[in-house]
């Protein structure tokens, strides 16, 4: 019941793993909407690069950060940090990037966000190190990739590496924010798929 | 992963935005129909992209208590309309300029822009000159100066009939001229008006509207009702003018038609959040009066009090910061304290005490709903309040007569 001075609404939510993991799991839900929010192979939108594909590139890096955040409470037992971490790196390594990409791109991606933030990424280029190797990554490829990725075409047809991150979302989201209702598209999806 | 935390690189409204809707725990797609708005434009706005004036419009309504964070974080990342205004022409960097300062609430520089502007264009098109006093009348409305306001409306209205083939503008501008003069309660002069645009309108169906919720703020309600089956006649705001028209019969007493209206509003997919809540709390209140119909009374009366109940929390889950849950949902304990209180000449304690309860509870909740209650309510609606607190204080003064004349008072 709202009382007359509260302005919001109280915590409806069970938040099994504490509110900084039940964030986690709400951004989660975005996340996973918009990894299912796929244009149909057969329209023009297909072959663009749609805000769309922002959104679920930031709904990743939400992700990250809310774990950050959450990973840091002190109100964590090691058990249920475990598990999480465990989620946490299945999507990760469903991602169409490695670790070091992942780094990069989590930074490049803060410096320039807004909304030219896709575009300034596309034209930027850095050295890193990966797998004790020196090499250097293109802004553009690591775009295409994501924008690939999500589509599930090109060198992702048939990994169903999208498809496990999916699942895994889902996961983190009746883990931690088990009573948060899955997106209306994942639901769609997962009926279509049979 | 990355131990840098993102968040003190990224600065801007959808920054705002999310932590808004952290406090709440609600994920996007709930967000986004709490706000009436879709969820792409959320999503979109948490990317960088600067917000569109409807959101942030949206945002004052749903959030009047944070006004101040919204203003301020809307004033420091909307969309940079006028960054690079010799890129655009003249007329919309100025009403860029002018749109900005309104959403963000400048209405002194506005109404000084527009007054500077009306006096000094020289080429402009007469639909630019009916712009600016359109948005003079409304700068002076929120300004709380409606005979300027009127002024500004009635000056526009007039350029208005100069602009050939636009006859939806000057009908526009004189059906908010009316709702200016119901305002002030001048409803003498607000029908005038819209009986003149009837007589002269090829689809008159929104000045019925109007005529109808000018005769509700009266509180003639069989008066609302004519004008709105009038209205619903014609094609244009069919789901405005049911909305209204079932508000208003479940107000009239009118359960089983209120709940025809109601039900056909519900379905329509254009239905915003803040007029769904709106809608299912009218519709609890027409379910609750079933519980007196003679054909609901043998079994289904305990059935429609459940389901008034219910639907009313669901109303005020949905929204909270709505006045029509709490408004109805007194209207509800009035039915019910009116109901005691005619049931028995000589109420018993347990009856005594329930009489006592539903007077308070509507006291608590009338007292929410004139909390959340600006725009939404009109001067019916507080009539309804302020009568049924006077009939009950006064049925409270006669219990306590009686109570003290039978010694059981406590």
């Amino acid at each position: 019941m709202i009382g007359p001075t509260d302005a919001y609404p109280p915590e409806r939510h069970q938040q099994p793993y504490g509110r900084a993991f039940f964030l986690l799991g709400l951004r989660a839900v975005d996340a996973l909407h918009d990894l299912c929010d796929v244009p149909n192979r057969s329209t023009q939108e297909w072959t663009q690069w749609l805000p769309s594909d922002t959104c679920a590139l930031q709904g990743w890096f939400n992700i990250e950060e809310k774990a950050d955040i959450a990973f840091s409470a002190d109100d964590v037992s090691k058990k249920n940090a475990a598990q999480v971490d465990d989620l946490l790196f299945r999507y990760r390594v469903a991602l169409p990037y490695d670790e070091a990409e992942r780094h990069w791109l989590y930074d490049a991606y803060g410096a320039a966000w807004g909304p030219d933030s896709i575009q300034i990424i596309r034209n930027q280029e850095a050295r890193v190190m990966s797998s004790g190797l020196q090499r250097v990554l293109l802004g553009r490829d690591l775009v295409r990739r994501w924008w690939a990725w999500r589509r599930e075409t090109d060198e992702y047809s048939g990994q169903g590496s999208a498809a496990a991150a999916r699942e895994t979302l889902r996961k983190m989201i009746e883990t931690l924010s088990p009573d948060l209702d899955l997106p209306e598209p994942y639901l769609a999806l997962r009926l279509s798929c049979g | 992963m990355p131990k840098a935390n993102t968040s003190s690189k990224r600065l801007g409204f959808g920054i705002f935005l999310g932590s808004v809707r952290d406090g709440l725990g609600e994920s996007q797609y709930i967000f986004a129909r709490r706000l009436a708005v879709s969820r792409s434009l959320i999503a979109v706005t948490e990317t960088g992209t600067p917000p569109t004036e409807t959101l942030i419009t949206r945002l004052y309504e749903v959030f009047p208590e944070r006004e101040i964070e919204i203003t301020t974080a809307a004033q420091r990342w909307a969309k940079p309309h006028a960054r690079n205004p010799r890129h655009l022409p003249r007329q919309k960097a100025i009403q860029a300029k002018i749109g900005a300062l309104i959403t963000s609430k400048k209405l002194r520089e506005a109404r000084d822009h527009l007054t500077h502007e009306i006096k000094s264009a020289t080429n402009g098109d007469i639909s630019y000159f009916v712009w600016l006093f359109e948005q003079l009348g409304r700068v002076e409305d929120l300004r709380n100066d409606r005979d300027a306001s009127r002024t500004a409306l009635a000056k526009g209205i007039q350029m208005a009939w100069l602009m050939p083939g636009h006859d939806n503008k000057p009908c526009f501008l004189v059906e908010r001229l009316a709702i200016s003069y119901m305002q002030d309660e001048n409803y003498v002069h607000a029908h005038k008006l819209l009986d003149l645009r009837i007589a002269n309108a090829y689809n008159p169906a929104s000045a019925w509207y109007h005529k109808g919720i000018i005769h509700w703020d009266e509180g003639k309600l069989s008066n609302a009702y004519s004008a709105l089956t009038t209205g619903l006649r014609y094609k244009d705001r069919r789901l405005d003018i049911q909305v209204a028209r079932g508000h208003i019969l479940a107000e009239w007493n009118h359960p089983e038609e209120a709940i025809a209206d109601l039900n056909e509003a519900l379905e329509s997919p254009q239905l915003r959040l803040s007029v769904a809540v709106r809608v299912r709390s009218a519709r609890a209140y027409a379910f609750f009066q079933r519980q007196k119909s003679p054909q609901h009374r043998p079994g289904g009366w305990r059935e429609m009090v459940d389901l008034a109940i219910t639907e009313l929390e669901h109303a005020e889950a949905d929204m909270a910061v709505s006045p029509w849950p709490y408004y109805f949902r007194g209207l509800c304990s009035k039915l019910h304290h009116d109901m005691l209180c005619a049931s028995t000449r000589e109420p018993k304690d347990d009856v005594s005490r329930a009489i006592i309860n539903s007077r308070d509870n509507m006291h608590s909740d009338f007292g929410l709903a004139v909390k959340h209650g600006f725009p939404y309510l009109n001067r019916h609606t507080i009539r309804t309040m302020k009568d049924a607190l006077t009939s009950s204080e006064a049925n409270k003064l006669k219990l306590l007569q009686l109570q003290n004349k039978n010694g059981t008072i406590d």
